[in-house]
């Protein structure tokens, strides 16, 4: 720059320099106006124009569900000129709830949307639907052709949807019913024929049921049934036995009466004492209704309407598959079914509840439940559609429509408390009992007593909890972010210094500032939030004004008494005292294989690092038929070399389950096996040769050169390696979802059935502020140990 | 103390390169022995196989008159000092001087020792290799930094560790890869010297890589000077500068450089001369076997000091002088003539007048010309004397 020419171009390269700051001020301004100004737009849409959002998810019904409603919405807003409807699908159920509780937490719900009939309770009594019933008294009033008649459902559908504050079934109606089933159990017309017995009637019992299932598992590799024990399964088939698991309050568990032991235990005997009569608890391969699909089981179930549109892909018996139809669930001492069901329902804080209500109406009417009918996906809740044509008379399978109508007659809807943890206790426990095995039926009782009783008897906050002061907190928070820009900011405040060293400073300033806000923002933020969030009871749906402060309550709670939080803790402790210090042996060793300089290593090295890469969830579901106890490729080879291979998730899970998942991470090991190499290939040969000089031997060199020159990365991978043993989710998502009862829930796997399943943010924050604890603490102390060990030396020049 | 040879030993690495082809070089005992040339002459790569850190591709090795191109490094029983020192970073200046002596203690006596219980026997042996130590720091003045890390150390300080650990062990052979390289210059002149004493008092056989000629030329025996893998000269440093070998080793040895001209030898009026772009210089008969040889192409070297300003004559090449160079207690001009660019180093004082940009004369005194044959590596032309 020195030359005549560079200082020519000076002024030309500062007013460069000034149009490139200029133009990327202009962008930026440019980007948030335009997302400005589209927000804006939105909220002020023009007076003759209104937005509804609607959302719904499309799982079992797939592309053509999505397509119903579509074209459903199109038809309304033909109908309604001056209403625009926008459509969320976020794709399966799950997705949905968690998209549905995300937009509840931001106060900006759809306005018009799904609820399955096991949320409403929960929905409800957070204030977070719009009241039905004044509408629905004004329709009647009305007096209109298409007014809406909640006498035209089916009663319990509605009942479904009713909430007095306490329990599902009467009271307020937060939601129209779209469509609805009962369950019952689907059989292979074939298999039947070949075991030479008759198929089952609408009206047969559970001794003809398992008659049947005995009769079907002595055809040779073929199982009787598939049972599933969901927890709304096991309840229904309860009350076919004149028991219950909860009374009727919903606040006394019953499954401890004789009644309901002994059907339970009849439950149990069917699957664990008799061979091939149902399906066994160990293989966690094909579970639930995709077993049916391989014509090696005789019926399954009780499952509703909704795997009717994949068992309509079963080929027919000519073409290699099998004719099927379906069964009510057969009686008991009595008969019983349930109603399981979706509505659609109306977010409480909609800006137009009017047209809501019309939208609602609109799809709940004649015409649209008849387009969902021919999808077969669910029965119309109309009377008058469900004995229509459109649904009875179908060509497709199953022929016995009828027998979903007739199940109506004992058809309750199953009422859940409002807390969803009865449900997921009851579903955990009992899967133990009655699929897995690993308890017996007492145990699994006592059990889910234990853990209910534990959660019944939290309170926190006390019986009066306070109202979250946010207004105190924000104050605090906005001290603590005005100290910390003090901080940031002082530099410039600060008497001067030389100008070229401020304008340097403000160059690095500026230079870092989108790391720094984007870390203030996006990381600091939300990790000093979750720390307030871990002292309240906030749900994590409905407002944060709903929250109340619960001081310690939630630590207290987790370090006392949650004994499902101790086996979290104990199952991780247990696998990281495998994974990690296998792991990094192995890795270790693999990384010096692979700094060997050998013909094609790159590939040997690409073929480690490979399963790295892989997407984790697809690799967890090939794992979990790696472990599958009945036939899984784990247990084979165990049986090769003459040992007898454990139930890995099944009955033995509390021994082999966090060892099965170690021997999943060693096949992960690629990242740490690169850091390892990287480190390798950063010792200077020279001290190698060296060494070999001094006359070292191969041993000698490893041991007093790659350790000690190796040790930062050892420490560095060793320290990763512990982190990541404590955040395993994936696989144990995946693979078992923390079952059986709670002896894979990994640390965060419960988290987040906290977070996402049971509604208790606040709680789960505190679990990731103990987490973190816990991490910080064994890192210290791994550091503090290991500065004897570890030569920093062999880091410096 | 150890006498080495090369017989017709090879290096060819995997690829074809042949890095060092088909040299015959013996060091005897006690001989400070400098393989020096440029980067990739094969002079690191044949120290390397002497190590034992590099395999010989053909040819044979031999120390003591045995045969070792398949012994280890450890079997060859030498040390390498490194251009990098090798020093383990992790260990203190006592414990890399001791590395070698552990790791010799042989593992069947240390096992021995300890299945016999001889604690004693185990624990003399580790006095031994401490003492000895002790020595070693003693010689290099290395006692105060014992308890120090690598990174602690100076440069020089690191290298005299290096040379340390190297003698602690008695080897047979030193060898020594460029271990000044990393030295600032006052330094290296400094250590040079003391490797000298220190070869002088140990009395070892060293063979020495360098690519720096002065380097080579104050500390060498022998000097062996390489290119292209082959090896150029094996001579003394004097001989070396006296008489190179070809027009490889005049150029390499000596600064500043041999000024070399590429030009024709004839024979004019009965009288042997060289010319080179118009100018002909007649040359007197030091070169019996040219006088009668028909004209060709030949090489004329002439080093610095031998060029000599004079009058203006019809044997004087006219030259412009391009820069000054005073160093004291010479100085250098760089000339422009007809031959091309040439240095001419003289006294202060025979210079004393002359300026950037001045016409001056050159002659040379033909006696201390050289004469080599066309190409890199031509043959030095014998003069009557050698």
């Amino acid at each position: 720059m020195d030359s005549p020419l560079g200082s020519a171009l000076r002024p030309l390269l500062r007013i460069a320099r000034s149009a490139l700051v200029f133009i990327a001020v202009l962008l930026t301004l440019a980007a948030f106006a335009r997302v400005g100004w589209r927000t804006m737009h939105r909220d002020q849409e023009r007076p003759n124009e209104k937005t509804l959002t609607v959302m719904h998810w499309s799982g079992d019904g797939g592309q053509e569900e999505d397509r119903i409603v579509e074209d459903a919405l199109r038809e309304f807003e033909l109908a309604h000129p001056g209403v625009r409807v926008e459509r969320i699908n976020p794709g399966d159920a799950g997705s949905f709830y968690t998209k549905l509780q995300t937009m509840m937490a931001a106060g900006a719900p759809p306005d018009v949307f799904y609820v399955g009939y096991e949320r409403l309770a929960n929905f409800a009594s957070l204030d977070l639907l719009l009241p039905l019933d004044s509408y629905v008294a004004q329709e009647a009033q009305s007096g209109k052709s298409d007014a809406l008649d909640l006498d035209a459902f089916y009663p319990q559908t509605v009942e479904a949807f009713r909430f007095d504050g306490a329990r599902v079934g009467s009271g307020t109606l937060y939601g129209i019913p779209k469509d609805f089933t009962t369950v019952g159990f689907y059989y292979n017309k074939d298999l039947f024929r070949k075991a030479g017995i008759a198929f089952p009637t609408s009206d047969w019992t559970w001794d003809e049921y398992i008659k049947d299932a005995r009769a079907l598992g002595a055809l040779p590799g073929i199982t009787g049934s598939e049972f599933v024990t969901w927890p709304v399964m096991v309840r229904t088939y309860l009350r076919t036995e004149g028991a219950e698991a909860i009374d009727g309050d919903l606040l006394a568990i019953r499954v401890e009466e004789p009644a309901a032991r002994v059907a339970l235990e009849q439950l149990r005997a069917w699957r664990h004492d008799e061979a091939h009569t149902l399906t066994s608890g160990k293989s966690k391969i094909a579970t639930g209704a995709s077993v049916f699909l391989g014509g090696k089981v005789g019926m399954a179930g009780p499952f509703g309407r909704w795997v009717v549109p994949s068992y309509r892909n079963i080929p027919s018996s000519e073409q290699g598959g099998f004719a099927w139809d379906f069964a009510p669930l057969p009686r008991g001492k009595d008969a019983a079914n349930c109603v399981l069901t979706v509505s659609w329902s109306i977010a409480k804080n909609t800006r137009h509840a009017e047209e809501s209500w019309e939208l609602v109406k609109w799809l709940t009417n004649a015409k649209s439940q008849a387009a969902n009918a021919r999808l077969g996906l669910a029965i119309p809740t109309l009377k008058s559609v469900a004995q229509s044509p459109a649904f009875l008379e179908s060509t497709l399978s199953p022929a016995n429509n009828q027998g979903y109508l007739d199940a109506i007659a004992s058809a309750q809807v199953v009422a859940w408390p409002a807390d969803p943890t009865f449900e997921q206790l009851l579903g955990s426990t009992m899967d133990q009992g009655l699929k897995s095995g690993d308890l017996t039926i007492a145990q699994a009782i006592l059990e889910f007593r234990a853990k209910w009783d534990a959660h019944v008897q939290f309170v926190p906050g006390g019986t009066q909890p306070m109202p979250m002061p946010w207004n105190i907190v924000s104050w605090i928070g906005f001290s603590l972010l005005a100290l910390l820009l003090g901080w940031i900011l002082y530099p410039w405040i600060r008497p001067p210094h030389a100008l070229s060293v401020r304008s340097e400073e403000r160059a690095g300033f500026l230079f870092a500032s989108p790391w720094v806000l984007g870390a203030l923002l996006f990381m600091a933020f939300p990790i000093f939030y979750s720390l307030i969030l871990s002292m309240t009871d906030w749900q994590g749906v409905g407002p944060l004004s709903s929250a109340h402060w619960v001081g310690s309550d939630n630590y207290t709670q987790l370090i006392a008494r949650d004994g499902r939080f101790h086996t979290s803790i104990r199952v991780t402790l247990f696998y990281a005292a495998i994974a990690v210090p296998i792991g990094q042996l192995l890795s270790l060793l693999a990384a010096i294989l692979l700094a060997q300089k050998v013909r094609g290593i790159a590939l040997f090295r690409a073929a480690w690092y490979l399963p790295s890469v892989l997407a984790g969830v697809g690799v967890a579901i090939l794992w979990r038929w790696v472990f599958d106890s009945e036939g899984g490729l784990a247990n084979r080879l165990l049986e090769m070399i003459g040992i007898a291979g454990p139930e890995w998730f099944g009955k033995d899970a509390a021994i082999a389950a966090p060892p099965a998942f170690a021997l999943m991470s060693f096949w992960l090991i690629g990242g740490s096996m690169m850091v390892y190499l990287a480190g390798l290939q950063q010792i200077p040969k020279d001290l190698y040769e060296a060494a070999e000089i001094d006359g070292a031997s191969a041993w000698r060199k490893f041991w007093r050169i790659t350790l000690p020159m190796l040790s930062p990365v050892i420490l560095f991978n060793l320290i990763m390696a512990i982190i990541g043993s404590f955040q395993v989710f994936t696989q144990a998502f995946v693979m078992t979802g923390g079952e059986p009862g709670d002896l894979t829930r990994f640390y965060v796997l419960y988290l987040f059935n906290h977070a996402f399943e049971l509604y208790d943010m606040g709680y789960a924050s505190a679990m990731a502020w103990i987490l973190l604890l816990v991490v910080l603490v064994l890192t210290a102390i791994i550091l503090r140990m290991s500065s004897r060990a570890v030569y920093y030396e062999a880091m410096k020049k | 103390m150890a006498t080495i040879a090369f017989k017709q030993v090879s290096k060819v690495y995997e690829g074809g390169v042949r890095a060092v082809d088909a040299i015959d070089l013996s060091i005897g005992e006690g001989e400070f022995c400098v393989l020096v040339g440029p980067s990739g002459c094969g002079k690191s790569t044949t120290l390397r196989m002497l190590a034992g850190l590099e395999e010989i591709t053909s040819g044979t090795l031999e120390l003591d008159a045995r045969r070792v191109n398949d012994c280890t490094a450890k079997e060859r029983d030498i040390a390498f000092v490194f251009q990098n020192y090798a020093l383990y970073p992790h260990l203190t200046v006592q414990q890399n001087i001791a590395f070698g002596l552990d790791a010799r203690r042989t593992h069947k006596s240390a096992l021995a020792a300890l299945l016999r219980g001889n604690s004693d026997a185990m624990r003399a042996e580790s006095r031994a290799i401490d003492a000895r130590v002790a020595t070693v720091a003693q010689t290099l003045g290395l006692e105060p930094l014992l308890a120090r890390y690598p990174r602690e150390l100076s440069g020089g300080q690191r290298q005299r560790v290096a040379v340390g650990r190297a003698i602690a062990r008695s080897p047979k052979v030193f060898l020594f890869d460029e271990p000044l390289s990393n030295l600032d210059a006052r330094l290296r002149i400094e250590t040079r010297s003391e490797l000298r004493q220190l070869h002088r008092r140990l009395r070892a056989t060293i063979v020495y890589v360098t690519h720096d000629q002065e380097e080579a030329m104050t500390l060498a025996d022998r000097l062996v000077v390489m290119h292209q893998g082959r090896i150029q000269q094996n001579a003394t440093p004097a001989a070396c500068y006296d008489t190179p070998a070809n027009r490889f080793v005049a150029g390499f040895i000596g600064t500043p450089q041999m000024n070399l001209i590429d030009g024709d030898l004839s024979v004019q009026h009965g009288e042997l001369g060289f010319e080179s772009h118009g100018f002909r210089m007649p040359l007197a008969a030091h070169w019996p076997s040219l006088s009668n040889a028909s004209p060709q192409s030949i090489a004329l070297g002439i080093r610095p000091d031998r060029l000599l300003l004079s009058g203006a004559s019809a044997h004087a090449l006219p030259a412009t002088v391009q820069s000054i160079e005073s160093l004291g207690d010479r100085t250098d001009l760089a000339l422009q003539s007809a031959w091309g660019r040439l240095v001419l180093r003289a006294t202060p004082e025979s210079v004393a007048g002359v300026r950037e940009g001045d016409a001056v004369h050159v002659t040379l005194a033909p006696s201390h010309a050289h004469l080599f044959e066309v190409g890199e590596v031509g043959a030095r032309v014998p003069t009557a004397r050698s």
